[in-house]
């Protein structure tokens, strides 16, 4: 049994290294904030770390005074200590000192508030809509008229403006790595800008708890370079490589068009196609909401060019045959309580797939590539 | 409500007799008396401690490992929901509550609080309320969209069922029950002290609980008005949060911290208090810059009002908005700071003897300064732009609540156990209980702020396998089983030390307060006689006299006696006679609320009670006529 | 006080500070409470205010005419309540009485006019289900109605008391009580009048037309 003394040096040294320990960062971690991929992130890390050492030495001041009160002034006799009440010298002083540090802090507060918060021009900008759905993300590039869900493809070393809503319930834009967050309102319009210094792959995440599931809501940012994100746009504009007739890709499309395609659009390619899928969506989500039990339709993500997506179900697995199969066979075995599984008409109970038909679908949806793809864009995390 | 002085005259006919005997179960239920309220204040809320507890395990238990599918998602929503909702509404206020029951009249030198049936109507919606929320789980809907409830995510638009209508139900019901303590206490303070007893001259304590008591009265109603709002959304199709009738989701968020940033200083200020009477006491020296924390903590309550968008930086106020609060937040650790100071003072150049709740008091100190340090960073919008609904917050508040005020929470159980019961808690069993609370409490919540820095959003029932954040979340889980044993220890010490009875005197501790001047534990009229006050901690210059002039080595006078009860003839005492209408009102009122979502019929049935209960209240004499008054 | 016979009258108040009784204090205490709760109602009315997808608005609905009779009516029924604890000070029972009904009376006319302009428009569509404005206009104004029916039934109760001659001048504080709360809901009803009849009474369809909403 621990005496009282070496308890609390137990208890104090044991925090310590313990926080220290584990609090050590590890930028390699792909939702680490400490690996600033972007001036936004740097500059939110820069405040942190800032204040973060300021509270280190105030925390190594402070607890240390505790561990020497505590040990010091142990009682040694029954005698009565100095009585002493107060000396208002004293109080005004640590009153003062942490004033001025907190001055100081606010300082480059405040500059940080307006440089991260107040947008940069438009004129140069990457322009993107993202909308939050329950549990999925729909981004929008309303210059070039581009829709895709799930995963933002960016240049890098370009500001770009996201203007932030969402569809149904609150929930919250997020790429650790290149920016903080801000949250995805119904009936409001945020906005943020960042930009990302280096190509690569990043992850987000939905940071709003948005119901069920929301632990299952997150997307991916693919960062090009300049040439790179040029051709991925013509890219998003050509048709896919066409299916040889009779094969299971050739039976999959026309299951996809008969099951699937009243809730996922994934020809966007084509011309005014854009406009059509704004409509198309806001008409799926009238009609879910006419009857939220037992609506057959609901705005879904847009699948168009779905074979060069990194993930499936928002971010939450590789994009692969074997886990397509598994998430069109049942969804809930991989996210529980999508609106897919409790809408999709291929789920009651005497409207089924059978295997070999969800195969065609998988296989179809995986062939959709672009025609004239390069390789060279994508690369498998 | 009325003091009808011809009682003879107007009774409205009972039902049942109206309890007199002082022993049995209708002695507790009809009870106003402050101190066996403040007791079972204190029982149901431990419940309510374990309950919240067992939630936070199975939590722990789901996040261990990455992809876990032991609690399927649902279940884990509700958990969360739950476990924040009892902790903050069912544990740390009820539990602070207990405390000002047991204490404010003691230290005071009152014979009990100003409304003393008024008190215990408090006590029975606090307990009704509390198991209202609770049925929930038994129509195995829970309550599932977090203990802050953000529409549209908790609208019946897109979350039917009840879960969400029993929750914002049973906080309109425990608001009640806070509210009316809250005016109780703020009338028993400000006009009931003992002669002598300016405001200057009252215990640290008291102070914590007035303060308290204020911002419980103004803040309450408006966490009331979103509630009413919400259920008037969610049960009769209003549209204030309804984003399809153009109902703002922002609003909410407005008026629930509105309320939420003065409720965290509700939480913590009880427990300064009581932190500031135990160092003291077992430093054997004044606290330190009494004026100054008085003041502090004033200030504190008041600023509070003025922060409250610090919980909303990422919803888009804008740049201006994010300023204005960041630089109140940033102002608001100037005055928290401050007592730091003054509480590490108390101790230097004392004579300190290591109790554990001491030992308690001394870890509040150091887990509030780490939870108040990354509170610092949280005030800074941009970077909180980063943590904010992430672990990082889950670290911050959880020092601060539980860090802070549950370690004072304990500490305060262990100071006052002998006043309450008459006997010690065991020493060995507490140092045990304080050891592993505080290694397992560390080991699970400072891994969180590495977590949260790492990118770990909060409210997510599982996590991807490659992110890194495995290790951190066992450790935590670990920490979170050891805070479990060491809640064990303090009930088996519970159990232990009423089987050994190791017997405590009025003034165990040679402490300072005229709590300590009474027997332990105290008569049920609290004093022989009301004292005359000359000072602050009255009770220790009654005992050492000579300190007042400037004397540091005095030995205690003679005449400074725990107040002798043998002399007392209690035929001539008239306290207020028990009363079963509070209990009966608190029935009425949650069965009113249960109504609300099952039928019309209860709801009825819950305000006859009700209305039935206060004519009775107002009608009842506070003594039965056949005692008469010498 | 010896040690012997320890007596305690409940009640026994030792007013400290400031010389008010518990039960005023009280009263006082959760008046300030009750002005942060009608407050936030307010708060939401005014936050809300042109914000409505549909009608009806409060140009096609509000009657200032009429609402105005019954905010004097509960103005006057202030006066009432003055005067009637005032004769209770002075004992002199007839008067008390006499305007304690009068107030009764009053309080019930203003309800009467309530319960007949929620009826009109419930009529004409408007609901509190119908859009914001029907939201927050009834609960703030149906939670003004509720206080002032309980005080209502408050004043009745004490009424009743003055008949049985337990409602005195002794006791005057009881009835000082009520007429606290009854003040205190005569000057929410002024602030609620003010703005939500005289200022924004002539609000229509919002201004720069409909809120924008998401999904397009």
């Amino acid at each position: 049994m621990f005496s009282n003394r070496t308890g609390l040096i137990f208890n104090m040294a044991l925090m310590m290294l313990l926080s220290f320990a584990l609090m050590s960062c590890t930028p390699e971690n792909p939702q680490s904030t400490f690996d600033a991929q972007g001036p936004i992130s740097e500059i939110q890390k820069n405040l942190f770390l800032f204040t973060f050492w300021i509270a280190v030495i105030v925390f190594i001041v402070v607890e240390g005074a505790i561990i020497f009160v505590t040990f010091k002034y142990r009682r040694k006799n029954d005698d009565l200590p100095a009585q002493i009440h107060g000396n208002l010298k004293l109080e005004i002083t640590w009153t003062i000192i942490p004033a001025i540090i907190i001055v100081i802090i606010s300082v480059p507060t405040v500059f940080g508030i307006w440089e991260t918060q107040v947008m940069p021009d438009e004129e140069d900008a990457i322009i993107i809509d993202a909308v939050g759905h329950q549990w999925w993300f729909e981004f929008k590039y309303p210059l070039e008229e581009i829709v895709t869900a799930n995963e933002l493809h960016l240049p890098e070393d370009k500001n770009v403006i996201v203007n932030i809503e969402s569809q149904d319930v609150l929930h919250s834009f997020w790429i650790p790595k290149i920016a903080g967050k801000v949250d995805m309102v119904p009936n409001h319009e945020n906005k943020l800008w960042f930009r990302a210094d280096n190509p690569g792959i990043y992850y987000g995440q939905c940071a709003e708890f948005c119901g069920i599931v929301h632990a299952m809501m997150r997307f991916r940012v693919i960062v090009h370079t300049e040439e790179d994100y040029q051709r991925w746009i013509e890219e998003m504009r050509t048709p896919p490589k066409s299916v040889s007739s009779g094969s299971d890709e050739d039976e999959g499309r026309k299951l996809f068009v008969g099951n699937c395609s009243m809730c996922h659009t994934n020809d966007s390619y084509k011309k005014a196609a854009y406009h059509k899928e704004i409509n198309s969506q806001y008409n799926r989500w009238e009609e879910w909401k006419k009857d939220k039990e037992n609506s057959a339709i609901v705005s879904a993500p847009n699948l168009t060019h779905f074979g060069n997506r990194l993930t499936l179900g928002a971010g939450i697995k590789e994009n692969n045959y074997e886990n397509l199969v598994k998430w069109i066979e049942n969804p809930d075995s991989i996210k529980i309580g999508t609106r897919m599984k409790n809408h999709a008409s291929i789920y009651n109970a005497d409207i089924k797939l059978t295997d070999q038909e969800i195969q065609q679908i998988a296989k179809y949806l995986l062939s959709l590539k672009p025609e004239n793809e390069t390789t060279a864009t994508y690369n498998k995390e | 409500m009325s003091s009808i002085i011809n009682p003879k005259q107007f009774q409205i006919p009972r039902i049942f007799p109206r309890p007199m005997s002082h022993s049995g179960i209708w002695y507790w239920l009809g009870t106003v008396d402050h101190k066996k309220i403040g007791t079972m204040y204190g029982i149901v809320s431990f419940f309510w401690f374990i309950m919240g507890g067992i939630e936070a395990l199975l939590i722990r238990v789901q996040l261990s490992h990455a992809e876990a599918d032991i609690i399927s998602p649902e279940l884990y929503n509700q958990l969360f929901t739950m476990h924040g909702t009892t902790m903050v509404f069912l544990v740390v206020m009820p539990l602070s509550a207990a405390f000002f029951n047991w204490l404010v009249p003691l230290q005071i030198g009152a014979r009990d609080v100003a409304f003393p049936r008024l008190n215990a109507l408090s006590l029975w919606v606090f307990i009704f309320g509390s198991i209202l929320m609770n049925i929930s789980w038994l129509t195995g809907e829970a309550p599932n969209g977090g203990w802050f409830g953000y529409p549209p995510n908790s609208t019946v638009q897109f979350n039917p069922g009840n879960g969400m209508t029993f929750w914002v139900l049973g906080l309109n019901v425990l608001g009640v029950a806070s509210i009316a303590a809250g005016l109780n206490f703020i009338v028993t303070i400000i006009n009931m002290r003992a002669p002598g007893m300016t405001m200057m001259r009252m215990p640290v304590f008291t102070w914590m609980t007035l303060i308290t008591s204020i911002l419980i009265v103004l803040a309450l109603p408006v966490l009331a008005v979103a509630g009413i709002q919400m259920t008037g959304d969610r049960v009769y199709g209003t549209n204030f949060f309804n984003s399809e009738a153009g109902g703002d989701p922002i609003f909410w968020q407005h008026i629930f911290w509105l309320f939420g940033h003065p409720e965290v200083y509700i939480l913590i200020l009880p427990a300064m208090g009581m932190v500031s009477e135990i160092l003291p006491t077992f430093a054997r020296k004044p606290l330190f810059g009494y004026t100054f924390i008085i003041f502090s903590g004033a200030l504190i309550g008041f600023m509070g009002w003025f922060v409250w968008s610090h919980h909303m930086f990422t919803v888009g106020l804008g740049p201006a908005a994010n300023t204005a609060f960041t630089l109140s937040t940033m102002l608001i650790a100037i005055p928290t700071g401050v007592k730091i100071f003054n509480w590490i003072a108390t101790l230097w150049g004392g004579s300190i003897k290591l109790t554990t709740s001491m030992l308690f008091s001394i870890g509040f100190i150091a887990m509030f300064t780490i939870g108040g340090l990354s509170g610092v960073t949280h005030a800074i919008s941009p970077s909180d732009a980063q943590q904010q609904d992430t672990y990082y917050v889950v670290a911050h508040f959880h020092y601060v609540l539980f860090g802070g005020a549950i370690f004072a929470i304990f500490g305060g159980l262990y100071f006052w156990w002998p006043k309450f019961t008459g006997y010690f808690l065991n020493e060995k069993l507490g140092i045990l209980n304080f050891i592993l609370m505080m290694i397992g409490f560390n080991l699970q919540f400072a891994p969180m702020h590495w977590l949260g820095l790492d990118g770990m959003p909060r409210r997510i029932y599982t996590y991807a396998e490659n992110m890194g954040w495995e290790l951190s979340n066992l450790a935590a889980t670990i920490g979170g089983f050891l805070i479990a044993i060491s809640v064990l220890i303090f009930l088996i010490n519970v159990v232990i030390s009423r089987i050994n009875k190791k017997l405590a005197s009025g003034d165990p501790w040679d402490a300072r307060t005229l709590e300590w001047s009474i027997s332990s534990p105290p008569p049920h009229y609290n004093f022989v006689k009301i004292p005359q006050v000359e000072h602050i901690d009255d009770w220790w210059y009654k005992k050492y006299p000579g300190l007042l002039e400037g004397s540091p080595k005095q030995n205690k006078s003679p005449n400074a006696t725990v107040e002798d009860t043998s002399n007392v003839d209690e035929s001539k005492i008239h306290l207020p006679d028990l009363s079963y209408y509070p209990l009966f009102v608190g029935i009425g009122l949650s069965l009113a609320a249960l109504g609300v979502i099952y039928t019309y019929a209860l709801v009825t049935i819950g305000l006859i009670l009700v209305f039935w209960g206060c004519i009775g209240w107002s009608t009842e004499p506070v003594n039965e006529p056949h005692k008469k008054h010498h | 006080m010896s040690n012997q016979g320890v007596t305690v009258h409940h009640g026994e108040e030792i007013n400290n500070s400031t010389g008010v009784s518990n039960k005023k204090l009280l009263m006082w205490v959760f008046l300030g409470s009750d002005v942060m709760f009608f407050g936030t109602f307010i708060g939401t009315f005014m936050a809300y205010r042109n914000k409505s997808l549909n009608g009806p608005y409060p140009a096609d609905t509000l009657d200032i005419p009429i609402t105005s009779i019954s905010t004097f009516v509960l103005l006057m029924s202030s006066l009432g309540i003055v005067l009637a604890l005032h004769y209770l000070k002075e004992s002199k029972m007839g008067l008390a009485k006499f305007w304690l009904f009068l107030v009764i009376i009053m309080g019930m006319i203003f309800i009467g006019f309530q319960v007949y302009e929620f009826s009109h428009f419930a009529h004409i569509g408007m609901t509190p289900q119908a859009n914001l404005f029907g939201s927050t206009f009834f609960t703030l104004t149906s939670l003004h109605g509720a206080h002032v029916s309980i005080g209502i039934l408050w004043l009745i109760f004490l009424l009743y008391n003055e008949y049985k001659g337990n409602l005195t001048s002794e006791n005057a504080v009881d009835l000082e009580m009520a007429g606290l709360y009854w003040h205190f809901v005569d000057i929410v009803w002024i602030v609620i009048f003010a703005l939500l009849y005289l200022i924004t009474a002539g609000d229509g369809v919002p201004p720069g037309g409909l809120p924008w909403t998401a999904g397009h």
